[in-house]
């Protein structure tokens, strides 16, 4: 029932918006997101993560075609609900400050996609989550074409058609899984109990495969990434690379790891490699921006290269990993697009050349960028140095020499992170940065829970790993049979 | 069975309705009203014993009863819509919803025959009533053009179809559908002539759903037609001729399929990949609707290549969610050009602010037409899709799936219009109309998406 809920309660809210005006309807949107994170807590602290299937929630829809509307939540779904539940109040709230234009559509656009995106991770029913994977799409779509800056239309087309390619593949593929089970059910556990020859196996693994690397973006699907973020308003990016990539991350550990293990084991030296040319190349791209945004953007790209690879080294490491720094890295990405959305603001740049000396006019921000930014490039003590090190743990057990490659996404990482820390924050004031404004109250209150969550979970990640690690060796059963 | 004889009489009512001059203005109230009657009249039908009629020459099965109810609720819509078209103090506008009523006693025929000649009665009381209804704007040029143009073809494709039906008659010895699909299953070897028949009756009812490459007629008869006829035509009689289509392919030539399968998905791959890319290049509002009809046209084909397992229910489904989305598109066609505006897809431009309602209400009648989830355009695609992919056409299935990526293209183009900024300085934009017809459109599809199992589960 809490499971339904969690589900529930965004929609409802979107559609309460409705009835409400002028300012009531941001604090309303901001409530309820507060509410839905609070129930997502709530059913952390009576989680035994042992039980793969909690708070269950099972009702047929279309039983003559095997469809049931399923929802439970083990360890890793729980993870996942409790990085959009913590980011979406975060992401409503960074608005406050700023004028949107037709607030209650956009309020509403950004409950509703959260509700999709909860539903992706909480399904246990593979046409269930295809519905909620192409419902968390319509609200971005609207995002990005209605609230985009300049170029919006292209922009917002190339990445809506190429991520409802992959969609469609993988709607082929399910329908294929979907008439190989015994009993003709959607169901996971139907899906798992099918046994295909290892060459259907391999096309059923491409086709879900592109599908999710198109929404991750794993190198050569990446191309439309950089501009959609770009041109996103700032809420958009971060629902774009803070959640919504990590529907893909998290569709490769539930439903294909599990669902065609010889195909992933048969197909993961192309996937690994694809994802350290990705690391690599993004890095290097990264180093030369000149744009502190297009900069995250393709951070972005070598950050998730590094899971895509820690989760198809099979290991324990690697998933354990991929799970953290899912979570590391929707928190510390939605905290950088936060601090370029503040830097924009006062200097109305994104280039990083025309700022300069922030640090002595604004410490606080300052100081909470310089958090962020250490998350963000992995140093010890830091959530994302959790999730780098074990995903290269994971990567070295799979091959020495990959591992070494990825470990680049660290040392450049560092590069070009202190360097556009050097360029924005020290030095000298400019013309664009001479009258630079500290924080304001609701721009503290976002970054703040940012920098905690960072520092909280690097100094103290057990609680996570244990959360789950049940549901990674669930996983891993399948891959090691 | 009742319903094909009081639709006939329907007709002739409303002919005498629109004679009178004092009662000429309640023309529409009779012809909804009696639909709308017939519409519940028809579920009396339903699980009869004896549903073979007229020496067999209809057979009013759940089939039958299904999709009559569809074509009746659907033509209910259409006479709704067509409120504001006619000028009701005119002579003569009693004969448009008589000519419609034979129209859809044609269709009524054509999902209901159990015998080739009733199929063949049916299709030309529909055609030849819409070759009238095509032409019914008499002074505009395009009208006329549209009307000559369908006649001529149409007039060939029939020829095709009598060919076809005369040639199996020639083998089989009979009109009627059982002894035929006995004939195809009991011999081994069947002669050229049966194959020839085939084959002509194929091209006769292709061209009428309007599948590639018989479709060249379509855009242009869309476009001159007066706008509440092709709403008609996208409608009614599109989901009569897949109905006729088939029934009489699972009746008739199942056993004989391997003979035909590969043309038709063949015919399906062109339909998709010409339907779509054409819709693709459009700017005119009508003329992208007629090409996605197209479009949609090969995916209902597909639907009869399956053939086997839920395709009659997959088919069913699929009707009433491309209705519903074609309905509100030409609700929202009727509005604009009711303001007097060019029908083409800029006019829409700003639409979001001046009449978001509208705009709303659009979007989900375009979203359905996409096919994205969890509107009932979703679940058309997906059942006709798993039924082909079940009964093993993979690579069909797989270039439907791809070319509805086209379609999904042309209909977020006109989503982006509508929520686009409007042009300067032009006041083109319906603002403040509203559209019942629109309104029910999108709950249907919303209510089709979110409970797909009651639909479905009637065919099965």
């Amino acid at each position: 029932m809490m499971t339904l809920l969690l589900i529930v309660l965004p929609l409802l809210g979107a559609l309460s918006l409705f009835v409400m005006k002028g300012d009531s309807i941001k604090k309303t949107a901001f409530a309820i997101s507060l509410v839905t994170f609070a129930m997502a807590i709530g059913a952390w602290i009576n989680f035994d993560a042992s039980n793969l299937s909690q708070y269950a929630f099972k009702q047929d829809w279309i039983p003559s075609l095997g469809i049931s509307f399923s929802v439970n939540l083990d360890g890793l779904s729980l993870l996942m609900v409790l990085l959009t539940t913590f980011l979406t109040p975060l992401i409503i709230l960074s608005t406050f400050d700023r004028e949107y234009k037709n607030p209650l559509a956009f309020y509403a656009l950004i409950l509703t996609m959260e509700m999709a995106l909860i539903g992706v991770f909480v399904t246990q029913d593979a046409f269930l989550f295809y519905i909620f994977w192409e419902l968390a799409l319509i609200p971005i779509y609207f995002i990005s074409l209605l609230w985009g800056g300049e170029n919006a239309r292209p922009i917002t087309f190339k990445f809506f058609l190429y991520t409802l390619a992959g969609s469609l593949l993988m709607l082929f593929a399910i329908i294929y899984l979907y008439l190989q089970t015994p009993e003709h059910s959607f169901a996971i556990e139907a899906f798992h109990k099918v046994i295909l020859a290892p060459e259907t196996q391999s096309w059923i693994f491409w086709m879900l495969f592109i599908a999710f690397a198109i929404k991750i973006p794993v190198f050569p699907f990446h191309t439309w990434q950089p501009s959609t973020y770009h041109m996103n308003s700032t809420p958009g990016t971060m629902l774009l690379s803070g959640i919504m990539l990590k529907m893909g991350i998290f569709g490769l550990m539930r439903w294909l790891l599990p669902v065609v293990p010889q195909g992933c084991i048969d197909n993961a030296d192309y996937v690994v490699i694809l994802a350290t040319i990705g690391i690599v190349y993004a890095s290097a791209i990264a180093i030369v921006q000149k744009d502190f945004k297009k900069l995250l953007a393709y951070s972005s790209i070598a950050h998730v290269g590094l899971i895509t690879a820690g989760v198809f080294s099979f290991t324990d490491n690697g998933l354990r990993g991929a799970s953290m720094q899912m979570l590391a890295h929707g928190v510390n990405v939605v905290g950088l697009f936060f601090v370029a959305d503040i830097l924009f603001n006062r200097t109305k740049t994104f280039e990083m050349k025309d700022m300069g000396g922030i640090r002595s006019k604004a410490p606080w921000f300052a100081t909470l960028f310089l958090i962020i930014l250490l998350g963000s490039v992995a140093l010890p003590l830091t959530n994302g140095f959790v999730g780098e090190f074990l995903l290269l743990l994971g990567v070295y057990e799979y091959s020495n020499v990959i591992a070494a490659f990825c470990g680049l996404t660290i040392i450049l990482g560092a590069v070009y992170m202190l360097m556009s820390y050097q360029k924005t924050m020290l030095g000298e004031t400019s013309a664009a940065t001479k009258d630079f404004t500290d924080l304001t109250f609701n721009e503290k209150a976002v970054l703040i829970p940012i920098a905690i969550v960072i520092i909280a979970t690097g100094l103290y990640p057990k609680p996570l790993i244990d959360l789950v690690e049940p549901s990674v060796q669930y996983i891993l059963s399948f891959i090691n049979i | 069975m009742n319903v094909l004889i009081l639709i006939s009489c329907l007709g002739l009512l409303s002919l005498f309705v629109g004679l009178s001059d004092s009662l000429r203005r309640y023309s529409l109230q009779v012809i909804v009203a009696g639909v709308l009657a017939l519409f519940v009249l028809n579920f009396f039908n339903w699980n009869q014993e004896n549903t073979r009629y007229y020496h067999d020459m209809v057979n009013f099965d759940h089939y039958a009863v299904a999709f009559t109810g569809v074509i009746l609720f659907v033509a209910a819509l259409v006479f709704m819509l067509s409120k504001d078209q006619f000028n009701f103090d005119e002579k003569g506008t009693g004969d448009y919803y008589g000519i419609m009523a034979f129209t859809v006693a044609g269709a009524i025929m054509m999902v209901s025959y159990s015998n080739l000649a009733m199929l063949f009665i049916g299709i030309e009381a529909l055609s030849v009533s819409l070759y009238t209804l095509a032409g019914s704007k008499k002074t505009s040029h395009e009208s006329n053009e549209a009307a000559l143009k369908y006649f001529i073809l149409g007039a060939f494709a029939t020829g095709f179809l009598l060919f076809g039906i005369t040639m199996i008659y020639g083998a089989t010895g009979s009109f009627n559908l059982a002894e035929i699909a006995a004939y195809v299953n009991g011999s081994k070897d069947l002669p050229y002539l049966f194959y020839a028949g085939l084959l002509m009756l194929m091209v006769g009812l292709l061209f009428k759903v309007s599948a590639a490459p018989f479709h060249f007629w379509a855009p242009d008869v869309y476009e001159g037609s007066p706008n509440i006829v092709t709403s008609f035509m996208a409608t009614v009689v599109k989901i009569a001729a897949f109905a006729a289509f088939y029934r009489l392919f699972s009746t008739c030539f199942g056993g004989a399929s391997e003979q035909w399968e590969m043309i038709l998905s063949a015919v399906v791959v062109l339909t998709l990949v010409i339907g779509n890319f054409s819709a693709l290049a459009q700017s005119n509002l009508k003329r992208l609707l007629a090409y996605s009809g197209i479009a949609n046209a090969g995916f209902m084909l597909l639907a009869i290549v399956a053939l086997k397992g839920d395709a009659a229910s997959a088919l069913f489904y699929y009707s009433i969610a491309y209705a519903a989305a074609s309905l509100g598109a030409f609700a929202v066609l009727i509005l604009l050009s009711e303001e007097g505006q060019t029908l083409s897809i800029d006019s829409l431009r700003g639409l979001g602010k001046k009449n978001p309602v509208v705009a709303v209400l659009f979007c989900i009648v375009l979203l359905s037409m996409a096919g994205i989830p969890p509107t009932a355009g979703f679940f058309a695609k997906y059942f006709i899709i798993s039924t082909a992919i079940a009964n093993g056409h993979l690579a069909v299935s797989l270039i439907a799936i791809l070319t509805s990526l086209v379609g999904i293209y042309y209909y977020f183009k006109i989503i982006a219009t509508l929520f686009s900024a409007p042009v300067e300085g032009s006041e083109n934009t319906i603002a403040e109309k509203k559209s019942y017809i629109l309104i029910l459109c999108a709950v249907i599809i919303i209510a089709a998406g979110i409970l797909p199992e009651l639909i479905i589960s009637l065919l099965r």
